[in-house]
């Protein structure tokens, strides 16, 4: 498939010349799954190796971008679950880079598989199981977009993992009865379809609040990590605004080293 | 018989698939270019990582500067 121009699918293709660097995820793989528009910025999975990290960086320098707040694009901070986050202009919009190596409630398992499977594609992007786990955030609206993508699931297992719709969990759970005591033990939340429809929405939506309040504690954990990290960013930043992306970001990696962890306990859970 | 179904997005949001993929390239590209109106209101939001903000942390948002 040719790859047309979109300055999403571009980064793409200049991040994965010559190997498979960087897979689309976040709202613009909802994008290519084909069910809404809903952000502006990019979010890429990297592979967690110095010459990857050190082609983003190029790739990104040769547009003018500059860091925001978060963590350096290096392998220290990428391995501990930290993000990475830089923007630039282009055609007159601004074009921000979001950048994990860990993405949450991804398991190491997981994460080589989608590596193996993505391998060969020339758009690689997270398929719907993937990118339903990573969209289990704080924010209501994910939850919004986890129930279409959900209808998007193949098979009966997966369609029981991750629909979001009391009413087709009942008429699964109705078709497929076999299937529903083995999706409890991964979906506790599923037990509720032998008490009805009401009961399975309550347990639908306490289920939605506990991944809210789960992803909330995670976070929280960076945040505090980060404190004197965030102390100490209204003096780097303009300093290194003023430099190239590569010099900046050497700027960053010393101060980072004395100031933002590199292990941030509970972080990767 | 009627048979209701829940809705998470609408039917304009789910037509993108109903498009070719110059057309998903255009109308994406377009949409990319209306939504910089909001620049200034999200200057400071995160949409993924661990910078987003959490609802009752007393520290500020990002401090870009």
């Amino acid at each position: 498939m040719t790859i047309s121009k979109n300055i999403y699918l571009e980064l793409t293709e200049e991040f994965n010349v010559g190997r498979q660097r960087a897979i689309i995820s976040g709202g613009q793989a909802v994008v290519l799954h084909r069910l809404a528009l809903m952000s502006k910025d990019g979010d890429w999975i990297l592979r967690e190796d110095e010459e990857c990290l050190r082609h983003i960086l190029l790739v990104l320098s040769k547009r003018g971008a500059v860091y925001r707040f978060g963590a350096p694009l290096d392998i220290r901070w990428m391995a501990a679950g930290w993000s990475a986050h830089l923007e630039f202009n282009c055609d007159g919009m601004r074009i921000r880079t979001d950048f994990v190596t860990r993405p949450p409630r991804l398991s190491a398992r997981r994460l080589a598989a989608i590596w193996r499977e993505q391998e060969n594609n020339a758009l690689p992007y997270l398929g719907v199981a993937d990118l339903i786990e990573t969209k289990k955030t704080n924010r209501e609206k994910d939850y919004v977009v986890i129930g279409e993508l959900a209808r998007l699931s193949v098979g009966v297992e997966e369609k029981m993992q991750y629909s979001r719709s009391a009413r087709e969990l009942m008429e699964l759970a109705e078709h497929y009865p076999e299937n529903v005591v083995e999706a409890i033990k991964q979906r506790p939340a599923l037990a509720a379809v032998a008490d009805g429809l009401d009961a399975l929405e309550t347990a639908l939506d306490a289920e939605r609040r506990y991944l809210i309040h789960a992803n909330e504690a995670r976070l929280l954990r960076y945040l505090k990590a980060a404190e004197l990290w965030r102390k100490s960013w209204p003096g780097l930043a303009p300093v290194m605004r003023q430099k190239p992306l590569l010099e900046a970001h050497e700027d960053m990696v010393k101060r980072a080293e004395d100031l933002l962890p590199t292990v941030v306990p509970g972080g990767l859970a | 018989m009627i048979r209701i179904q829940d809705q998470f997005l609408s039917e304009e949001d789910l037509d993108l698939k109903n498009l070719s993929w110059e057309e998903l390239n255009r109308v994406w590209t377009a949409w990319l270019k209306q939504a910089q109106s909001t620049n200034d209101l999200d200057k400071d939001a995160y949409s993924h990582g661990v910078f987003v903000a959490v609802e009752g942390y007393e520290d500020d948002t990002c401090p870009d500067v």
